[in-house]
């Protein structure tokens, strides 16, 4: 009638203890990474990622920077509407594109912080492992300029932080133009002049004092935009090639003009250029994202040989097939980044770099900071050099693009900013050179003061990171 | 004591170009590879170990009064080796009260059996290196000098504090049966509370692209009743059978660790849909409410702002905070993806040589969300492959609908995570009908005893009001980001699952 049982197996096995400890086979972790140089050199390359235009990296920098701007306007097929959104500012946070550019600068700085954190630590060549921090440093800089162009303010990280620490406010813009200077002089002290043919495309010296003139422009601290052009001219490795094209073609990139080049490859691996479908006309197995407006063709001054290695129009060449009015909304069609047909075996792969920062911006942007010193007659000079290359390539170089002589400063500041437009037209400046020059409101007729000069943050991260505060007027 | 030690070891190999395919040549060797690309190779092993130690006691008297308690220490290599331990009791009781002796005399009741239990549990199913962060190499990033090079990132963060994910349990039953049996009964209530709930939440995207780490947390607390019924019976020939079910859970958070709620359901860049908080369910619906279609431009400019490019014909969105414009400040706790209870009914009826069952299924006050909706009734992410309903746009001649005019652009914000896509998800299902036939001594050979003929149908029929393809949805992908996050902070958002088919099936059966 009763029963009772018990039994126990609380019998300590002490020599089983040890089945519990598992490492990850196979597996990389943090514990067993980072031991030698080319765990460094993976990690770094990584790091490099984020900046191409692939058909999975989602950058839509480029339609921040045209779609928005009077160079541009979106055609397309309406498929992505965050771009037509950009075009007639309405977007909102909720827009897409805003979205993926945050993570996918934010994917690099972590990457750069993963590399500054633990390279230091591991045993290695030192000048190696100098290069290395170096390219990080660059790199995570280029990032945040990116990102401070975009966005303004935003959230500064500088090292690798548990997720909890994540959480935390905007960082004032001066905060973060002060760092990029900081890490960009002290890269430019551990960075080789030039790589070897294998490194081509890593971040050098110029690239590092170069993105630190770029910044002290936009912060209108012209003495030291000029100092730090000054260095980079002083490396005396850059100069102007003598065809403007040379910049946009696939056999003569990483020429002695770019300064930061950001690298694509044909190659099916996630390393192709977008841009060379996306920006292609509809009628050119294209999606017609980006089509060159008539205000932009006419701003070139007559003879302009940079207006048909910018924009196409009417029965000219355009990679072998006739350019036909049709091809665009606009009539004219972008030509950079482009290229013909058999050159690629997939439109959205193509393999022409974008060169970030060209030697012709780089004399543009001293002509400019001498200008606003008031020191315009040495402006005259780099102003000159640029458009004396042009204007040799000109149907009749005698009357083209005559020598710009005046002393007046603003003369030369307006002739300034239109060399900028002609000569670095869809290279990804116009919108954020309009907002930085305070005139986007003149020349968009949507623009709103107090709102359009930055892009609103992603409604996904502000839900994510409550500690974040939406720009004004979103 | 039990301990399990895994190794899973495994190798592939591969290789195309094959000289030829018929299968005496489906080998390894049997290709020519003239390129790098043709041959390939893997290998991996992954190890975990879970060491358990038990002991549990019983004592049963005159078979009225059950009692047993259990206790057992589980220890797991996928937590750190601070947090390895859990130990997790448990004790249950039952009293048979039919067989008493007061009850002798009570006829009609068959048997009667009252439980009790309470027990805990612990869960570890978390991947097998959770504590580590995992770092993976090879990836092609970038290209030096003309050529591809690879790097490594972190694809994983780790967490090595995590620890056990405790439930405690509370079941009190009834068993009971009448009528010799005829009707038999069981009823439960249950009190589930998890503590240290293992998930993943989402952290800011300014860390990089890696997955979160898991963490503890939460503590969840499921309140609940399940019935079940069955009477079966024979009226000369004819035998049936119906049995039916129906469970009620009440699903509440009842603590976070973090301060702040935890996201879920990062549908298409609009912000996240679920919000996890305490006081309401996992995986809430948190969305700005739809209050229907601003019908003039006198009616837009009376309502709080919304979008300086609002127009007739788009979407009106209530003022929660009631601060005059319309922001992300106007979100709520709105539905949640559990049902207010589930049921069942199965039916088996035999007469002479047919027989016919039926098997009824269903689900009641469950929330949807339609995320598919963007696509179907809005044309910005793919202006094709619509829903019809689309032709019930609004338009300026066709005010009295519920669908907002299309555009190119959404300035308004339409597609906005709202109750727009909020969908009732009840549904009743006629999950299955089967009609048989015996056929007795027809075939007169010896070896078959028996010849059932039947036709069934599957998903016969459905009657629901849910819009999408179907309202049993499978998926629930907590969000876009490529993390392959996948959990219960995203459970009833409707991606567009491929709907369960219908089947219609004929066959016999060969008895030897």
């Amino acid at each position: 009638m009763k029963s009772i049982y018990l039994f126990s197996s609380l019998l300590l096995c002490s020599s089983c203890l040890g089945i519990l400890d598992k490492e990850p086979i196979a597996t990389l972790d943090t514990a067993s990474f980072f031991k030698t140089e080319d765990d460094a050199v993976q990690a770094l390359n990584a790091a490099y990622h984020p900046l191409v235009f692939s058909s999975t990296n989602n950058n839509f920098y480029w339609a921040m920077a045209e779609v928005t701007s009077d160079e541009a306007i979106t055609g397309g097929d309406g498929s992505r509407p965050g771009i037509t959104e950009m075009d007639a500012f309405t977007y909102t946070p909720r827009t897409e594109e805003f979205n993926s550019f945050w993570k996918l600068q934010y994917e690099g700085i972590t990457q750069c912080n993963l590399v500054l954190d633990n390279v230091p630590n591991i045993d290695m060549d030192k000048s190696r492992r100098d290069q290395i921090i170096g390219e990080a440093l660059f790199l995570r800089s280029y990032y945040y300029f990116l990102l401070v162009q975009v966005f303004g303010d935003v959230p500064l990280y500088i090292k690798i932080v548990p997720p909890e620490e994540l959480k935390k406010p905007r960082t004032s813009k001066a905060i973060i133009y002060a760092q990029i200077e900081t890490d960009c002089e002290r890269a430019a002290g551990l960075l080789p002049d030039k790589h070897n043919t294998d490194n081509l495309g890593r971040a050098t010296k110029g690239a590092a004092l170069g993105l630190a003139a770029k910044t002290f422009l936009y912060e209108k601290n012209w003495g030291k935009a000029i100092e730090f052009v000054t260095k980079l001219k002083n490396l005396g490795i850059y100069s102007l090639m003598p065809n403007y094209q040379d910049n946009f073609e696939k056999n003569t990139q990483n020429n002695s003009e770019s300064v930061w080049e950001i690298q694509h490859a044909n190659f099916e691996l996630g390393v192709g250029n977008f841009l060379n479908q996306w920006w292609a006309s509809k009628k050119f197995e294209g999606y017609g994202f980006a089509e060159a407006t008539e205000v932009f063709v006419n701003a070139f001054e007559s003879d302009d040989p940079r207006r048909k290695f910018t924009v196409a129009m009417n029965n000219e060449d355009y990679f072998g097939v006739v350019y036909k009015p049709s091809f665009s909304s606009t009539k004219y069609g972008v030509r950079k980044y482009l290229q013909a047909k058999a050159e690629v075996t997939q439109k959205a792969d193509g393999d022409i770099n974008y060169t970030a920062i060209r030697y012709a911006e780089v004399l543009l942007w001293e002509a400019e900071a001498l200008t606003e010193l008031g020191r315009v007659q040495e402006a005259l000079m780099p102003l000159e050099i640029v458009r004396a290359r042009a204007r040799a390539q000109a149907t009749d170089p005698l009357t083209a693009l005559p020598l710009i002589s005046s002393t007046d400063q603003q003369i030369i500041r307006d002739a300034i900013r239109h060399e900028r437009q002609v000569e670095l037209g869809f290279e990804l400046h116009r919108f954020f050179d309009l907002v930085r020059w305070g005139i986007a409101m003149q020349i968009l007729p949507e623009f709103q003061f107090g709102k359009h000069e930055v892009f609103p943050l992603p409604q996904t991260e502000i839900d994510l990171n409550p500690a974040l505060i939406q720009n004004p007027n979103y | 004591m039990e301990a399990i030690q895994n190794h899973t070891d495994y190798l592939g190999a591969s290789a195309s170009n094959f000289r030829r395919t018929d299968p005496l040549f489906r080998y390894i060797d049997g290709s020519i590879p003239e390129d790098l690309k043709n041959i390939g190779a893997s290998g991996i092993a992954t190890e975990w170990a879970l060491l358990s130690y038990f002991g549990q006691a019983g004592y049963s008297y005159a078979n009225r009064y059950v009692i047993s308690a259990a206790v057992r220490r589980d220890g797991s290599s996928r937590f750190g080796k601070n947090n390895r331990w859990g130990v997790f009791p448990s004790i249950s009781a039952a009293w048979n009260i039919s067989n008493e002796r007061f009850f002798e005399n009570v006829n009609f009741i068959s048997s009667l059996k009252l439980r009790a239990s309470w027990g805990q549990l612990g869960n570890q199913e978390i991947g097998i290196y959770p504590y580590s962060s995992l770092v993976s190499t090879g990836d092609r990033v970038y290209i030096f000098g003309d050529k591809i090079v690879t790097g490594a990132t972190i694809i994983e963060t780790g967490n090595s504090n995590i620890r056990w994910e405790t439930s405690t349990q509370t079941n009190i039953g009834l068993d009971a049966s009448f009528w010799k049996e005829r009707l038999s009964l069981t009823f439960d209530w249950f009190q589930k509370q998890t503590d240290d709930i293992l998930v993943r939440v989402p952290i800011p995207q300014s860390g990089g692209a890696q997955r979160p780490p898991f963490i503890n947390a939460a503590s969840v607390e499921n309140t609940g009743i399940e019935l079940g019924l069955i009477y079966k019976n024979r009226v000369g020939k004819f035998n049936y059978n119906i049995g039916a079910n129906i469970s009620a859970i009440r699903n509440k958070v009842t603590s976070i660790a973090d301060s702040e709620p935890i996201l879920g359901g990062f549908g298409l860049s609009d912000g996240p849909l679920t919000k996890t908080e305490p006081g309401y369910s996992v995986g809430s619906f948190f969305l700005y409410e739809m209050q229907g279609i601003f019908q003039t431009q006198e009616e837009i400019d009376a309502s709080p702002f919304q979008t300086k490019d609002t127009r007739p014909g788009d979407v009106k969105f209530a003022d929660l905070n009631a601060d005059n414009k319309i922001d992300d400040k106007d979100r709520k706790h709105i539905g949640n993806p559990f049902p207010d209870f589930t049921y069942g009914v199965n039916l088996s009826l035999n007469w002479k040589d047919f027989d016919l069952s039926l098997l009824v299924q269903g689900v009641q006050g469950n929330d949807v969300y339609f995320l598919y909706g963007n696509f179907a009734y809005e044309t910005q992410l793919r202006g094709f492959n619509s829903y019809a309903e689309i032709l019930n746009r609004w338009t300026p001649n066709n005010t009295d609908t519920d669908i907002p005019k299309v555009s190119t652009d959404d300035r308004n914000g339409n597609r906005r995570p709202s109750t727009r896509f909020l969908k009732d998800g009840s549904y009743l299902r006629i999950r299955n009908i089967t009609l048989g036939y015996q056929l007795k001594n027809v075939l007169k050979i010896k070896s078959i005893s028996g010849l059932r003929l039947y036709v069934t149908v599957q998903n016969a029929l459905t009657f629901t009001k849910y819009p999408g393809l179907d309202s049993e949805i499978q998926a629930n992908a907590n969000d876009t980001r490529g993390l392959g996050l996948s959990s219960d902070l995203a459970v009833g958002i409707d991606w567009g699952t491929v709907p369960a088919p219908r089947t219609f099936i004929a066959g016999f059966k060969l008895e030897f």
